[in-house]
């Protein structure tokens, strides 16, 4: 069927091929239609492998380090959420757990493997099980408030004690870049027209 | 990104649902739905299609009553608990914010304020006027309340901020009795509060604020 309906007001579109880095928007309220345009699946691609080695980095390496009394501590994102949990905060610790590392590995994974799967025409049926867990996951991955909470603790630490940066801080930065860019730029529809319906 | 409009009207505009089609909520595949009330399953990728999100209002109240709930102790109970040379500080996220103006880090005092008080009471406040205006009516601009759900949906995570702060917080300044700091009582219930929140936005569904209007060709731009 050649028709498409707004994802927010229901509202029944026609639906064309789009030229490439354009987007269709609902006549009546405005929100981005499902309706795919021309694009270039390799730089998704790309920029998704570059995400996964950010994450890879920003989660093994330190976000950042203190020095006092001859010792020397520092924290990586993993560890963090370990502490909370030993701290007695098991609900934070989740939620850190879930956002900080979780969700963005299973979100860029999931793509990868969508991308990957759709990069023929006629991609396979079971490609609509990474495409579905990709677009669920996008929600709950947050590098960038992630980076911001990391920033706040370096300024309230730097007050108390004196901290250093670590590489996982760099790390997520490049994350957030590159995972903002897919976010703004994956064409969901696009991946989605290739995969074929049930007879 | 600069992304061309590209307008595809149907002439006379017509709604899916009067037509016996339903987008798929997963991969927005249009179908045809009879009057079963069994839910029937997108050929595409299988999920349940459903003309409208079932129950969207009531569970969209629940979960924002409880986010309200939630919110109370969330801002009454400490979140961080500092010990310093044997003095413990319990600081709510207020007192975390004016310990921050008054280090003269301005800036992010407003940061956490906003994501952390604001944010939360903006959030429930907005989603519980869409479920008004969605339940009873009203002349309220359809377009811009589809505009408010979107900004939402865009702002809502930025509410979890404080609990990566006190994570890292928490994380490195481990001490003993010289500096060390603890997530205080208020930790759950913020983080609840976030998370209520982003799940009542998901489970509103905002077609519902245009049903009950009549589709008029002024209405389509």
């Amino acid at each position: 069927m050649d028709a498409v309906a707004c994802p927010r007001c229901d509202l029944l579109h026609a639906s064309t091929r789009l030229p490439a880095g354009a987007s269709a928007h609902c006549a009546r309220c405005g929100n981005a239609l499902p309706i795919p345009a021309r694009h270039e699946q390799a730089a998704w691609i790309a920029a998704t492998l570059a995400a996964l080695i950010a994450f890879a980095v920003a989660s093994a390496e330190p976000m950042m380090g203190l020095s006092e009394l001859g010792f020397h501590w520092s924290l990586t994102l993993p560890q963090s959420a370990a502490m909370m949990w030993l701290e007695g905060s098991e609900t934070a610790a989740v939620l850190v757990a879930v956002c900080a590392m979780a969700a963005p590995a299973g979100y860029l994974l999931a793509l990868l493997v969508a991308l990957l799967a759709t990069r023929s025409a006629a991609a396979p049926r079971w490609s609509a099980t990474p495409i579905r867990w990709a677009f669920a996951l996008r929600r709950w991955a947050m590098p960038e408030v992630v980076l911001l909470g990391v920033l706040i603790a370096y300024v309230k630490i730097g007050e108390l004690t004196d901290a250093s940066p670590g590489t996982g801080m760099g790390a997520i930065g490049v994350l957030v870049l590159l995972i903002a860019w897919l976010n703004a730029s994956v064409d969901w529809a696009a991946l989605w027209s290739r995969v074929p319906c049930k007879q | 990104m600069v992304a061309r409009s590209v307008q595809a009207v149907t002439a006379p505009p017509a709604i899916a649902a009067e037509q016996g089609l339903a987008a798929c909520h997963a991969c927005a595949l249009l179908l045809r739905v009879g009057e079963r009330a069994a839910a029937p399953r997108c050929a595409r990728c299988g999920a349940n299609v459903r003309v409208r999100l079932p129950q969207s209002l009531q569970r969209t109240s629940a979960l924002l009553v409880a986010a309200a709930v939630c919110y109370v102790p969330a801002n009454v109970l400490p979140v961080l608990v500092t010990t310093s040379v044997g003095r413990v500080y319990p600081d709510t996220i207020l007192q975390g914010v004016l310990d921050l103006c008054r280090s003269g880090s301005w800036a992010i005092a407003l940061i956490v304020l906003v994501a952390s008080v604001m944010v939360p009471l903006g959030k429930i406040g907005t989603l519980a006027g869409l479920v008004w205006l969605a339940a009873h009516g009203g002349s309220a601009d359809r377009r811009q309340c589809t505009r408010l759900l979107r900004l939402v949906e865009f702002i809502g995570r930025w509410s979890i901020l404080d609990v990566f702060v006190d994570a890292f917080v928490v994380g490195l300044l481990q001490f003993g009795p010289w500096i060390s700091a603890r997530p205080g009582p208020g930790v759950p219930f913020f983080a609840a509060t976030a998370v209520l929140t982003m799940l009542a936005a998901s489970a509103f569904d905002a077609r519902l604020l245009w049903d009950a209007r009549r589709v008029e060709h002024a209405d389509v731009r």
